[in-house]
């Protein structure tokens, strides 16, 4: 047996861990039928994640957290080299947070610890800017376990020690240090996510989003059951548990539509793309559901999350003192830009991914994608139809997760019915079919663009000047120039990474000089070390015998 | 709430609206406008609480207002803009959106600075002492966030509305006490404006960061 | 209390009654606005009735499809119809009450107009020519702003009316004894604001312009002819028509039916076509008397009204005596 000695690991599954591997089994089932299925370290990695989510004790999970660090490390490691060394720097600073944390007695100091360590794993603001690096390094089918679930597992034991292990010292405090975190990752990584060339990259800063809205719906619901509120505390639970079965569904799915991307083109920069939808009809309605779905758009699966996380917000606002009240419409404030921004970066992918015209030759020759990633795409396509048509269903399931986390949480209906809205819709689409059949003119003529006027392009150029089609960075420079210089600065660079990474990495490296120094001493530098630390000892001695 | 409140408190919000989209404002033209509208409001402000309070002394207040703030001052400032040619955007010493930041934070210091010491108020009368407070500091902000000369004056004119506004709002405040703040304005604006010739004759513009480069030097 | 079934049929026959005014309505609606503003110009203007006319020339004609477009081309007007579509049956015309009333839930408002946004910037992508993505571009900086502008005022109607829905809030705002307070004249100001960007008025866009390059709403629709492009203008149309409603709904509430009550129907029918065509007249008077912006001016006056919504929550904490 392992295990601590004497003790074991133990295995026990409750409704959390339940649906943490609800979770996490359809990302597994179709990055495998993605073509991930022969890597031995993949696998190792979802066994550490499963180990994690099944844990019973603490021993147990920390192994499995570390084990799934460390497979994930490798996985980083075959894609790239650069980011893996920092993503193994994070990871081990997650561990020395986390390991003390989990045998310390419940108290402040054991959250504030669980916070700075899940909160470095699941990129939670200020400890995100390793993620829109680490997470495009791998395979796509690895990005997407990571993003999908990599970053809900570190959320899966923040959650349980947060609502669960700690609960007896729970202060409402702790709710509003998830909150401020929240909503800086959800302003930064949308922010990023508009502004990110690269498709994979660009996605992983939407996971920073999503991860920020989870946070949020935590954070008000930690805040909400500390101080007594039971219903506020059930909505915000269901925001961000709902948000967490949406996330995983279509970011996976985005992440494999990237890795076809990949293949078929060679690059997945949104400059070099364009009128992919052609060629790859099939890969492209796919992740166009997929991005509706990151849009937060209604009739698609991240709405409902969005919806119940907005009400969640605007029910604090009605409670506590007036600064509480006042920060609270604040953030309601940066969600809707965070929506807003959301739903640019969704268009974007689209538009300039896979609609207009092509920018180069790859892209204008790119085939549909290849059979098995599509499968596993459609698998998570299918399993996002309950959550974006029946998300009530879906919070009936979420009902033992959340009386578990809020033993008194009274849980109310969901306001937002879609099904009666798509009915709506197509008594609306019937009556214009039948005017435009019945008194419209049917054919269609294909012609050159219009274009305001402008001429065509010489016979030599296919699809006309590639240099005419407004590009990725075209398309954000607006959000650029009005919003991203004023809150990421000149070069667009990320906050963390100005004030927290390059300070520390200006530590280190004033550190690594002095233990050069030290390493390269001479034998009589050495000898006066030893003999100074020696008289300091004994002075110190001396003095404390004397005191 | 009745009527009397509801309205007076409603022109009290008109007179924020307008300080707080004088910040947002480049054009000294759109600036003398929205001064003219809050001083416009500030007259009805008070000639509705002469009614309320039945003050004589109030009507004559918005008498004053009404002829020197909403018709005299923004004729006087027009005429300087017709004269000096001072048609195109005023330069901000900062970016809008930072002073339009700073203008809801300085709102909210208001509110967090009359709300403890007032609790015990009637809760109408402490929104009114809000939004009085919240107009002079606004004012105070468009004096220091605006290069021209002319855009600081018309700050200060939308400061001296906000003491009057908190001025009228408390029944019993004595009409010598504003009758001598608007002299005081009448009186500072003549001073500025002879100064406004006397430095453009110097320097051929109204923008003082000429002035301030003078002080530099001969520190 | 009447019987179950009388209710639901009287509602019923209201929400049809409401769909089929707020359908045939939308196009005399421009028509008096365009109208309005011609004569404020003092040109004597199209007649009103020319909106229909452009529909009907529109659907008569087919439709051209560049050959740089792809398959979706007509998806994305078919999805700013439709959007634009279900929104405008959500919010209540000249009576509360209607069957789409539970539905009306404002955050699902916004999360329509979201789609019939997305779809329209999507179109305007869809050639791949510069006008079309330019204005995508822009209107995703605006929609940014609009967004947040339009949460935070929603706080504060939710506070007062303690009701999400748009039927609510204004059954709430007619009903109650709200009165007149300052964070609803500032929830006002920024809600114009936002309603002025979605229907692409003066001052952050021009319905009238033809200069390519300064149009956001018109440029993404560039491309499209025949019945796509009626699709299009009939959506632009209805935003108009929603956007009055919503304003009228919870602003000027009073002398609304309820659509339970039968002979309130007639007053409650007059008053909304007095407050439609007072708004269309004021609509008109505003577009004579301001210049469009330029387009990075758009975001702080946008700012601007995010900053005013949030302003209108904290004034509300004010008055309700907290933080003691």
């Amino acid at each position: 047996m392992v295990g601590l000695p004497g003790q074991g690991m133990h295995v026990r599954l409750d409704a959390l861990s339940l649906l943490f591997l609800c979770i996490l089994g359809p990302q597994v089932l179709a990055s495998a039928v993605a073509g991930m299925r022969g890597s031995v370290t993949f696998w190792v990695f979802v066994l550490g994640m499963v180990l994690a989510l099944a844990a019973g004790d603490a021993f147990t999970l920390i192994f499995g957290f570390e084990l799934m660090s460390a497979a994930s490390w490798l996985l980083v490691l075959q894609g790239d080299q650069k980011p893996a060394a920092f993503y193994i720097t994070i990871a081990v600073f997650s561990a020395v947070c986390l390991i003390p944390a989990v045998f310390l007695p419940a108290g402040s100091v054991a959250f504030v610890l669980i916070v700075l360590g899940t909160g470095a794993k699941a990129g939670l603001a200020p400890l995100h800017s390793w993620l829109p690096k680490a997470h495009p390094a791998p395979p796509a089918g690895v990005s997407a376990v990571m993003s999908g679930g990599m970053v809900k597992v570190a959320l899966y034991v923040l959650i349980r020690y947060a609502f669960m292990v700690l609960a007896p010292a729970a202060q409402p405090w702790w709710g509003v240090v998830l909150i401020v975190a929240g909503i800086a990752s959800v302003v930064i990584g949308a922010l990023r996510a508009m502004l990110e060339v690269e498709m994979k990259t660009m996605l992983a800063c939407s996971t920073v989003e999503h991860v920020g809205l989870i946070a949020v719906g935590l954070g008000i619901a930690l805040r909400a059951k500390a101080m007594g509120d039971p219903a506020l505390a059930a909505l915000g639970l269901q925001a961000a548990l709902l948000c967490a079965v949406a996330h995983a569904l279509f970011k996976p799915l985005l992440f494999l539509g990237a890795g076809e991307v990949k293949h078929a083109v060679g690059t997945t920069s949104l400059n070099w793309l364009g009128g992919l939808m052609r060629g790859q009809p099939r890969l492209g309605g796919l992740m166009l559901l997929g991005a509706a779905g990151m849009a937060a758009l209604p009739l698609g699966p991240g709405f409902a999350p969005e919806f119940l996380l907005l009400h969640a917000v605007i029910g604090a606002a009605a409670t506590g003192g007036i600064l509480a009240r006042i920060g609270f419409t604040a953030a309601l404030a940066a969600l809707g830009l965070g929506a807003a921004l959301a739903l640019g970066a969704a268009v974007r992918l689209i538009g300039i991914g896979f609609l207009g015209r092509p920018r180069s030759l790859h892209a204008a020759a790119a085939e549909d994608g290849r059979r098995g990633p599509l499968i596993g795409m459609a698998l998570l396509a299918g399993l996002m139809l309950p959550v974006a048509l029946l998300p009530s269903l879906v919070l009936a399931a979420l009902v033992p997760v959340v009386r578990l986390l809020a033993p008194q949480a009274q849980l109310q209906a969901l306001a937002y019915a879609p099904l009666p809205l798509v009915l709506l819709a197509f008594i609306i689409a019937a009556a214009a079919g039948f005017v435009l059949q019945r008194w419209g003119v049917r054919g269609t003529r294909e012609v050159a663009a219009w274009n305001g006027g402008f001429g065509r392009a010489p016979a030599w150029l296919p699809f006309g000047d590639p240099a005419t089609q407004p590009s990725a960075t075209g398309f954000a420079e607006p959000v650029a120039r009005a919003i991203a210089r004023g809150v990421l600065g000149r070069d667009a660079t990320d906050p963390a990474e100005l004030y927290l990474m390059d300070p520390l990495r200006l530590l280190h490296l004033r550190g690594v000089r002095v233990a050069e120094r030290i390493r390269r001493a001479t034998i009589r530098e050495r000898l006066a070390f030893v003999f100074a630390a020696l008289v300091l000892f004994l002075l110190a001695l001396g003095l404390a015998e004397g005191g | 709430m009745t009527l009397t409140f509801s309205l007076a408190h409603l022109m009290g919000g008109i007179l924020l609206l307008c300080g707080f989209l004088l910040l947002s404002q480049r054009r000294l033209a759109a600036m003398i406008t929205l001064y003219q509208v809050q001083a416009f409001t500030l007259a009805a402000a008070a000639f509705w609480q002469g009614y309320a309070q039945s003050e004589v002394n109030l009507y004559l207040t918005g008498l004053i207002t009404l002829a020197l703030k909403a018709v005299l001052l923004p004729l006087g400032l027009r005429e300087i803009v017709r004269r000096f040619n001072l048609t195109r955007a005023v330069e901000t010493a900062m970016p809008m959106a930072l002073s339009m930041l700073l203008g809801v934070g300085l709102i909210g210091i208001a509110v967090l600075v009359v709300l403890p010491t007032t609790m015990n108020a009637v809760s109408l009368t402490r929104e009114d002492l809000a939004i009085a407070l919240s107009v002079v500091l606004l004012g105070l902000l468009v004096m220091t966030s605006r290069r021209s000369a002319l855009a600081q004056i018309i700050g200060f004119l939308s400061t001296e509305n906000g003491l009057v506004l908190a001025a009228i709002g408390m029944p019993g405040m004595p009409f010598v006490a504003e009758f001598s703040v608007a002299m005081l304005v009448l009186l500072a604006f003549l001073v500025v404006g002879v100064f406004l010739l006397r430095i453009r004759e110097h320097f051929d513009t109204l923008d003082v960061t000429g002035i301030e480069d003078i002080e530099r030097r001969g520190r | 209390m009447l019987n179950f079934p009388l209710v639901f049929v009287l509602r019923l026959v209201a929400t049809l009654l409401h769909a089929a005014l707020v359908f045939a309505v939308a196009p005399l609606l421009l028509g008096v606005v365009t109208k309005c503003r011609a004569w404020a110009l003092g040109r004597r203007g199209p007649p009103f009735l020319q909106p229909y006319h452009h529909l009907y020339k529109c659907l008569r004609k087919s439709a051209l499809v560049p050959e740089t477009a792809t398959e979706l081309f007509a998806v994305w007007p078919v999805a700013v119809f439709l959007a634009t579509g279900v929104a405008v049956l959500l919010v209540p015309g000249f009576c509360t009450g209607l069957l789409t009333a539970p539905l009306s839930d404002f955050i699902t408002l916004i999360g329509l107009f979201a789609i019939a946004r997305a779809a329209a910037m999507l179109g305007g992508l869809e050639t791949g020519f510069g006008f079309g993505g330019a204005a995508a571009g822009r209107e995703a900086l605006f929609s940014v702003f609009a967004e947040a502008a339009l949460l935070v005022v929603l706080l504060g109607f939710v506070l007062l009316a303690h009701s999400a829905t748009v039927d609510g809030i204004s059954v709430a705002f007619a009903t109650g004894h709200i009165g007149i307070s300052v964070s609803l004249g500032f929830a006002l100001a920024a809600l114009l604001a936002v309603a002025l960007t979605e229907t692409g008025r003066i001052p952050t866009d021009n319905p009238a312009g033809h200069l390519e390059l300064a149009m956001v709403h018109e440029a993404m629709m560039l491309e499209y002819s025949g019945r796509f492009l009626l699709l299009l203008d009939y959506a632009a149309m209805l935003r108009l028509l929603l956007w009055m409603d919503l304003t009228g709904t919870i602003f000027l509430p009073f002398g609304m039916a309820r659509a339970d009550d039968i002979l309130s129907w007639p007053g409650g029918l007059l008053l909304w076509v007095v407050k439609l065509g007072a708004m269309a007249a004021v609509l008109a008077l505003f577009e004579v008397s301001t210049a469009k912006m330029r387009v990075f001016r758009v975001p702080e006056f946008l700012g601007a009204a995010m900053l005013l919504g949030i302003l209108a929550g904290v004034f509300l904490f004010v008055a309700a005596r907290i933080g003691s």
